[in-house]
């Protein structure tokens, strides 16, 4: 046999054809021959490979060297360096997820690690058009086997003590199938393979067919000899033309070779395969319709018993099983039941073929043994989400299955488990979905598909997924009424029982199963009329005003910025936001990941263009007038003057009421002003935008502490309403030993200090243990306290860190170091601490959230210090409530109706961090002025008033657009240097200039216009 | 066209499956020519030939003939690295095609080190 030095395989999957694999391995053979190459180096034609993202790719033998992303152009490159000069092109080489540097061969990549590729062993190593390397690794020796030394009882056997089920969906045990088939009298029975695979986003029977097509052959021949058949038929649909392609090539090899038609192998069995083409009907793999259309009827399901297996094809008994379930069976034959079952789990045996599809990095075919974990595959093989996004759900099953959300993300995926969540395991077909994704547009859509697919046949199906997506249509409109969602759940369960087949039996799952794990995003848009993904564009004018906790009017705003007219564009966004000066500078801005330009380029820099327009006006020292309603009797009592508190005061206030706001501090702010430095929100800025709240008339009454200066019950004498908004100001502990030893300090505490002028005095070496905000603050404010080496510990990876990234950012830049997977386990010192021990932590399983859980090791690290800031978290005091009742608490929160924001004493509200826990200080702005008008409401009708109306200025809002859209990075913010700033406390960031924001504010795209007809 | 019969079926899965063989990966015993634009000029690529013309010639199939880049030592070139497991790595210099086979079948097959063209020995 001719030697080839090197094999270069080239993946001719579906999806590499269409990256235009063909030309690049045209130019390859012809570089080849040009530079003499072509008797050394072998080019090889191969089925799917599975990493589909990557495509057109090459795995160069015998080293394994994997090139991706190959275009024609850079096939001489690859022929003079690699071929001729023994050099890797390195720019070609891949970089898997989360990786700093590439990997050079295919054995490397993280994706391949973890499967076993049983099934798929040939595909994407052989030539399927090349019989020979088929029968090179064993192929057709099952056959032979079955031929010479089993009985077609036997064979039957060895397949049911393997345990292998029907890989279509339908789970039945095959090895039972095929027994009733075999003792089913008829002078003829029918072979026929299932290669629909109708579900979108699956794709494992396409790529069994174009890259193995032997193995389905060889499956069915064992299984005609085993019932007593003698013709096979392959249902392939017609939006399949390359694995009919293939298929028809692989048959017709084998009947050339005597492997199909009379005497196969010179034995006295004879049986052939015919190829049936579908229309592209989904109904038709469903079994009935199926073998209805074969017979060359309109493909409609009838009842079942009879199954096939009695009376199937023309009334014949007849065994269908799916293109996998055959491709499993010479593996069964040749390597035995007892290998088979020993993979997989106890009722789901050997390995399943999945197709990843959706928002995950590695798109492609992936297999695995049965009761591998979905997070797994998601995340180890899958390389989880692109661009940093979270996991929502994944849609297991298609239209027939269901989704499965982050808390179940450890559940061993095989046939029965997911049944207990709401799911399928279905075909394979895995599409992930990430926060992105709005789950009553995702039901819509499977229920939109299997309208279109019913055949009509049976009424429950018919008629009831119609009007199943009429009510699902209406909701993602805004047009949802109460009582949709159990009307949904009726006819889905009518439905479930009463339709002719699976499609229509199956149809209502995806419903059922995101109300199910996401009723709170149905009930969004049926009764607050909000899509929270921020995908059902009838209820938004734009992503970002949507996704505001203040609905901003942001396109509104910031095209006013574009104009120049920056006064207009504060008095805009004031509208709705009484702190323009302080978000500005510390929201979490959720609004720009949903911002639309950041799929173009980065997204809009709304937060800083907010700042901004606030700074404009300070800077004038303009005194900002907010017109007050008419003056009203009633007094409410704040208890709190952090910024959900003093939202609420600026809120009423504007409706006339009396407001006394109470706060233990010197000074106003809450959590702005003690929790968060000076370096991040000057002081300066807090005082001003106080200041306008002072000068409505509300009074706010500083160094007053309820529960100790005035009791809480005297309040409820003096007020007609009182607003809780203390927030949430104790330290978590740690809870290990040596927390209380000196020179360890609370972060909130120590944060509180520094806000209050004192010198806190930290030493050289400060550990900070934690992950979010808190912890960054106090890490960054550590150096500018003159700590040398700050380094902060935390229990997780840095991805999983909750702190904002711009802020973890500035924290590296300015020499913060993070050591993670580190868990706190001991604090030792000698009266005052000395180190801190912590445990190496591994990753495991996954908690509720969708993150793995971190286990401690028994590997230690010890670590010096000379202080200890622990900044874990924070709860509420709820002390100053003690004696009053006890219904108004829950665990460390109080508790308050969702809507109303009342206790369950009349006349008490409450909001902000104390009824959450810590959330972002836009959360808590947005619950102050939401209590405003909830108190308001129920002060009005104590009276028989109608609601508060409000005059809104409309602005003139110009239309500015890039007349050619070029893609264009942010304005960067201009900022202190890092090795300077942190001499002291002086603002980070310095702000945009008139020039930079009127460019920045240019880039909007203006998602809140529509064309005029 | 010819039907198979079963002996056929085994003749050819023995025949094919030799040279299928290298896209399992890299055998543990291996061949290295190192190339580079000292090396091609040389005479590298000859040597490579050579080796794989042997190879054929002689139907194996457990070694792994691969490239490799230059190794630095311009003046001893063409390069030619033998890997055996476990046993140090050993570099030939100056090596032309009429030595191929003895580096083949003495060292790469039977584990014998031939001193007179040793450049480097490196212990893995």
């Amino acid at each position: 046999m001719p030697f080839f030095r090197s094999h270069v395989l080239v993946c001719a999957g579906g999806a590499c054809v269409s990256s235009g694999c063909k030309d690049v391995k045209s130019v390859l053979i012809e570089k080849l021959k040009e530079y003499k190459l072509d008797k050394e180096i072998k080019v090889v034609e191969t089925g799917c490979v599975g990493c589909c993202e990557l495509g057109p790719i090459m795995t160069i033998y015998p080293e394994g060297i994997f090139y991706q992303k190959i275009k024609p152009s850079d096939v001489e490159e690859i022929v003079v360096e690699h071929f001729l000069k023994g050099r890797v092109v390195k720019r070609l080489l891949y970089t898997p997820p989360k990786y700093k540097e590439a990997v050079l061969t295919i054995k490397e990549i993280p994706f391949f690690k973890r499967q076993q590729k049983n099934v798929l062993r040939n595909c994407g190593l052989i030539n399927p058009q090349v019989i020979e390397e088929y029968i090179a690794r064993d192929g057709y020796q099952a056959l032979v086997k079955v031929l010479t030394e089993m009985t077609p009882e036997e064979v039957i056997a060895e397949i049911e003590a393997s345990g292998l089920r029907g890989r279509g969906g339908g789970g039945f045990p095959t090895g039972l199938k095929w027994k009733f088939t075999r003792a089913s009298k008829g002078n003829e029975k029918f072979v026929v393979c299932n290669g629909d695979e109708g579900d979108p986003g699956a794709f494992m029977d396409r790529s069994l067919l174009e890259g193995d097509p032997h193995a389905v052959i060889e499956g069915m021949i064992i299984a005609g000899y085993a019932v007593g058949s003698k013709q096979g038929y392959v249902y392939v649909r017609a939006e399949y033309p390359l694995a009919i392609e293939r298929l028809s090539w692989a048959i017709n090899q084998a009947r050339e070779k005597g492997l199909l038609g009379e005497n196969i192998l010179n034995t006295d069995f004879t049986f052939d395969i015919e190829i049936r083409r579908g229309s592209g009907a989904f109904v038709c793999g469903e079994e009935t319709a199926l073998m209805i259309s074969i017979e060359g009827k309109r493909g409609q399901p009838r009842p079942r018993p009879p199954f096939p297996a009695q009376k199937g094809l023309w009334d014949a008994p007849t065994l269908l099983n799916n293109v996998e379930t055959y491709a499993n069976v010479p593996l069964i034959i040749l390597k035995g039941a007892k290998w088979y079952s020993q993979i997989g789990t106890k009722g789901s045996k050997g390995t399943k073929i999945f197709a990843l599809a959706g928002d995950i990095n590695n798109t492609g075919l992936v297999e695995v043994p049965m009761g591998t974990s979905l997070g797994d595959i998601i995340f180890d093989i899958g390389g989880g989400i692109p661009k940093g996004k979270k996991f929502k759900a994944a849609q297991s099953g298609g239209p027939s299955g269901g989704c499965i959300p982050a808390q179940h993300l450890n559940v061993p995926i095989d046939y029965d488990s997911l049944q207990e969540l709401g799911a399928i395991m279905g075909s394979g077909g895995l599409i992930v979905m990430d926060e992105d994704t709005c789950m009553v547009d995702m039901a819509r859509f499977f229920m939109d598909f299997v309208q279109d697919e019913s055949c009509g046949k049976c009424p429950p199906c018919r008629e009831g997924t119609k009007k199943m997506l009429e009510i699902l249509t209406r909701i993602t409109q805004g047009k949802g009424k109460e009582g949709d969602i159990e009307l949904l759940e009726e006819l889905a369960y009518t439905i479930k029982d009463s339709a002719l087949c699976g499609l229509g039996q199956t149809a209502p799952n995806p419903v059922l199963s995101t109300i199910r794990y996401f009723r709170d995003e149905y009930e969004a848009h049926i009764k607050e009329k909000r899509c929270p993904a921020v995908v059902c564009s009838a209820l938004f004018r734009a992503p970002c005003q949507h996704t505001c906790p203040l609905g901003q009017d942001v396109p509104g705003y910031v095209a006013l910025i574009a104009d120049g007219r920056f006064e207009e564009a504060l008095a805009l966004i004031r509208q709705t936001n009484p702190f323009p000066g302080i978000l500005g500078r510390i929201c979490s801005h959720k609004c720009e990941s949903k911002c639309r330009r950041g799929t173009l380029d980065e997204p809009i820099s709304i937060c800083r263009l907010k700042r901004f327009a606030a700074d404009i006006e300070r800077e004038k020292g303009k005194q900002i007038i907010t017109p007050i309603g008419p003056k009203r009797e009633e007094k409410v009592a704040i208890i709190g003057a952090g910024p959900s508190g003093l939202a609420c005061a600026h809120e009423l206030s504007k409706r006339g009421y009396n407001v006394v706001v109470f706060d233990s501090l010197p000074f106003a702010g809450g959590m702005l002003r003690v929790g968060i430095p000076e370096y991040r929100l000057p002081s300066e800025v807090i005082d001003y935008e106080v200041g306008i709240i002072e000068r409505m008339g509300v009074e706010i009454r500083l160094n007053t502490t309820i529960g100790k200066d005035i009791s809480f019950n005297s309040l409820r004498n003096d007020f007609d309403a009182i607003y809780i908004a203390t927030g949430a100001h104790i330290n978590q502990r740690l809870n290990i030993p040596g927390e209380d030893m000196k020179g360890v300090l609370s972060g909130i505490d120590f944060l509180r200090d520094i806000s209050f002028g004192k010198k806190v005095d930290i030493g050289e070496k400060v550990l900070v243990i934690g992950g979010g905000n808190a912890a960054i603050d106090a890490a960054r404010s550590a150096l500018r306290l003159g700590a040398k080496n700050v380094t902060m510990v935390y229990r997780r990876r840095e991805e999983d860190m909750p702190a904002y990234e711009e802020e973890i950012k500035e924290a590296l830049k300015e020499g913060v170091k993070i050591n993670t997977l580190l868990g706190p386990k001991e604090i030792k010192g000698n009266g005052k601490v000395t180190h801190l021990v912590c445990n190496i932590m591994a990753l495991r399983e996954f908690d509720i959230q969708g993150r793995r859980k971190p286990y401690p090791t028994d590997q230690e690290i010890i670590m010096d210090a000379d202080s200890i800031i622990v900044a874990i978290g924070q709860i509420a005091d709820l002390s100053f409530l003690d004696g009053v009742s006890p219904m108004l608490k829950k665990g460390k929160t109080i508790k308050v109706d969702k809507y109303s924001m009342m206790t369950d004493i009349e006349g008490i509200f409450a909001g902000g961090d104390v009824t959450t826990g810590p959330l972002d200080a836009v959360n808590a702005v947005a619950a102050g002025i939401k209590a405003a008008d909830n108190i308001d409401k129920y002060l009005r009708n104590k009276k028989g008033e109608g609601p508060w109306e409000e005059e809104k200025i409309k602005f003139n809002i110009p239309i500015i657009i890039e007349e050619e859209l070029k893609e264009k990075p942010r304005i960067l913010m201009p900022e202190n240097p890092p090795a300077e700033r942190i001499a002291d406390f002086r603002e980070v960031e310095l702000g945009y200039t008139e020039k930079m924001a009127m460019e920045e504010a240019k880039r909007c795209l203006r998602c809140d216009l529509e064309l005029e007809d | 066209m010819k039907k198979l019969t079963i002996e056929d079926l085994k003749r050819i899965r023995d025949e094919v499956r030799e040279s299928l063989k290298i896209r399992e990966g890299e055998s543990p015993i291996k061949i290295i020519v190192h190339m580079g634009t000292v090396g091609i000029a040389s005479g590298a690529r000859e040597v490579l030939k050579a080796f794989a013309e042997e190879i054929e010639k002689r139907g194996i199939t457990n070694v792994t003939l691969t490239q490799a880049g230059h190794l630095g030592i311009d003046s001893k070139c063409p390069l030619v690295s033998v890997i055996r497991p476990g046993e140090p790595r050993v570099t030939y210099g100056s090596i032309t095609p009429d030595q191929v086979s003895r580096i083949l079948v003495d060292h790469a097959l039977g584990g014998k080190i031939i001193t007179e063209w040793l450049v480097s020995k490196e212990e893995v």
